[in-house]
């Protein structure tokens, strides 16, 4: 439970932010001239501030769309993403964030205005392509949804866009703001998924994956177009049986027709985010596998990737076709070489 | 750097920086905290038994922030230690006596705000705190207001992560009851009736502190080696790195045995990784 709220002076009548307060009518409210003035401190311990962190309700003044790194996305000729959020109310062990920021407090930008603004102008200069949104990266797309209404918003503006897609990646099982309404057939909801015991330990706060398995079924059921992202692969004795299984829990009481897509990809880190994580985490087990460092990154081992890549790759083709199956393999190869920070996270 | 650390022979968990004895009393009552030393340059208590420590500052932004170097300076005080400034603040509002967590700290002639201390918002109210040059008589803003606080977080969040510096007021005057009406023996009083409070509070900062000592923990086993080896500083960083993934992957496992082979740096190193490697075929989670 949220129990404090720090707000830039600027925003503190905005809509949004009014909501929020309401929502969150317990929550103590303290004013702030601008949220780095926080969030970018030096000498934060990001694993004591995740025991309680704190919301702080910002405005975004620039760079509301991005585009996704080179060669990623799922079919499209043009991929972005966005993030009116930063920071995620679960505490995945594996998760990029931990190394990425230096605050655990949540980010919450509440001019959601502008940002759909900067989508339609992407839009716009775009028209004869084919485009992705992706929303989910720096957060997760709907874990704060009842607070925030950022997904409920998102999926009105694009209904008026059907020939742009838009994928929400979430662990969340909030469905209400998908199933109070008619699908939506550019939108789709991606979730993250990991073997149920390798989740029990690491997707610490996060919903099971029998719920989350649960609402994407229904979510399908609904005609809603469904994604599902098998990343990071995580690596441990038997994990061929685990993903096996998991595989053929979801495939077999879901409609085929509403799974949209299906990706795979291997646990990476640039070598100085690995480092700060593992400070955090010592002791954990996740970190004390022998990784390997090679040109800047840290990872299982080429040896382990193609393993765990070419089994997930056939294990899904027993469900689904070629076509919708994305490998994320070799394409975080090509963003090393762009010694791209955040984006050889990209999960 | 990896360096063994020495302390003067007691070791140190919580560092209070208080400004006047009348509000350091109390605790030092509380903690059974003894004089240091009659020859130095501020008053220092401790409890060697418990790792308290207590400096008394006097008023002012800059005294709290060279107190606050001194304790560190004197007890060569580690990095996961708390550090706590405690004290009484002006308000805009009754009652007398209730205490606050500063969480915003806001240095009024500077324009400068910290953020310091884990929130620990559950047993105590939070509140923004005005660190001003005199003692403030116009409560005009909706703040506690202090003359310590700035200086305080500004050094002591040199010393430790964010997270462990904290701030504590206990209101001692308002609009209805001006600062000039608050004797020595109304802030002592202050302090004392908080005890119960101060003590949950000390309790839950005390497990934070046990918690980050672990993380930082280097143990002595490594040290040895260090000692019997010519290591650089880089190979005592890979060393200890590959030391702690080798304690949590076997947490029973013998060292001396695992490097019994090894007769530099790198070998011992490398016998560390060879294990590691040999374990991944039946890796475990947890």
């Amino acid at each position: 439970m949220i129990d404090s709220i720090f707000v830039e002076r600027e925003v503190l009548d905005h809509p949004v932010a009014q909501k929020i307060f309401k929502r969150l009518k317990y929550a103590d409210i303290f004013e702030i001239e601008r949220y780095q003035e926080m969030f970018n401190r030096r000498k934060q311990n990001f694993r004591i501030q995740k025991q309680n962190p704190a919301l702080i309700l910002a405005k975004k003044h620039d760079n509301f769309v991005l585009p996704a790194p080179s060669g990623f996305g799922i079919d499209a000729q043009k991929n972005y993403y966005f993030s009116h959020m930063y920071n995620c109310i679960y505490d995945c062990r594996y998760c990029f964030l931990q190394g990425m920021y230096s605050s655990a407090n949540y980010v919450l930008f509440v001019n959601y205005e502008d940002f759909f603004e900067a989508i339609s102008d992407t839009i716009y200069e775009n028209t004869n392509k084919s485009m992705t949104f992706f929303s989910g990266y720096d957060c997760d797309s709907l874990a704060f949804e009842k607070i925030t209404g950022f997904a409920e918003k998102a999926l009105e503006f694009f209904t008026n866009f059907s020939s742009v897609e838009l994928e929400l990646r979430t662990k969340s099982i909030v469905s209400d703001t998908f199933l109070n309404r008619s699908p939506i057939s550019n939108c789709v909801v991606a979730y993250s998924l990991s073997p149920s015991n390798v989740a029990a330990i690491l997707d610490n706060k996060a919903p099971s994956i029998d719920r989350r398995i649960n609402v994407l079924q229904k979510l399908a059921k609904n005609g809603w177009p469904v994604g599902l992202r098998f990343d990071p692969l995580i690596y441990c004795s038997g994990w061929e049986k685990l993903y096996s299984e998991l595989i053929n829990k979801i495939f077999k009481d879901i409609n085929i027709d509403q799974v949209h897509s299906v990706s795979h990809g291997p646990l990476r880190y640039p070598k100085e985010m690995y480092k700060k994580i593992t400070s955090l985490y010592p002791d954990d087990k996740l970190f004390s596998f022998p990784m390997e460092a090679k040109d800047g990154i840290v990872s299982y081992g080429k040896e382990i990737e193609e393993e765990m890549s070419s089994f997930l790759q056939s294990e899904l083709e027993k469900y689904t076709t070629r076509n919708k199956i994305f490998s994320l393999f070799g394409l975080r190869l090509e963003f090393v070489k762009f010694g791209k920070k955040k984006s050889d996270c990209f999960w | 750097m990896i360096e063994r650390s020495y302390s003067q022979g007691c070791e140190v968990k919580i560092c209070w920086v208080i400004a006047l004895e009348p509000e350091a009393r109390p605790l030092i009552d509380l903690f059974d905290l003894s004089p240091f030393s009659n020859n130095l340059n501020f008053p220092v208590y401790i409890n060697s038994k418990s790792g308290h420590a207590l400096v008394i500052s006097g008023v002012g932004s800059s005294k709290a922030a060279a107190a606050a170097t001194y304790l560190k300076m004197l007890f060569n005080v580690q990095r996961y230690v708390g550090w706590i400034n405690i004290g009484i603040a002006g308000f805009y509002e009754e009652p007398i006596g209730q205490l606050f967590q500063a969480i915003k700290v806001h240095d009024t002639a500077r324009k400068t705000s910290y953020f310091p201390g884990f929130r620990l918002s559950k047993i105590v109210k939070c509140q923004t705190l005005h660190t001003v040059a005199k003692p403030e008589t116009t409560y005009s803003d909706a703040v506690l207001f202090d003359m310590e606080a700035s200086g305080f977080c500004e050094l002591a969040s040199m010393f430790c992560c964010n997270e462990l510096v904290f701030v504590l007021k206990i209101v001692s005057d308002t609009p209805k009851s001006p600062v000039s009406s608050v004797s020595r023996e109304a802030i002592t009083q202050l302090i004392y009736q908080n005890k119960d409070k101060l003590c949950e509070i000390i309790s839950h900062i005390e497990k934070l502190v046990n918690a980050e000592k672990a993380r930082l923990h280097v143990p002595e086993e490594v040290y040895q080696y260090f000692e019997r080896y010519h290591f650089t500083q880089s190979n005592r960083y890979r060393f200890l790195q590959a030391y702690k993934k080798w304690k949590s992957a076997f947490p029973d496992g013998k060292l001396a045995r695992t490097l019994a082979t090894g007769n530099s740096a790198s070998e011992l190193i490398s016998n560390l990784e060879s294990e590691l490697f040999l374990a991944i075929k039946d890796w475990k989670l947890e």
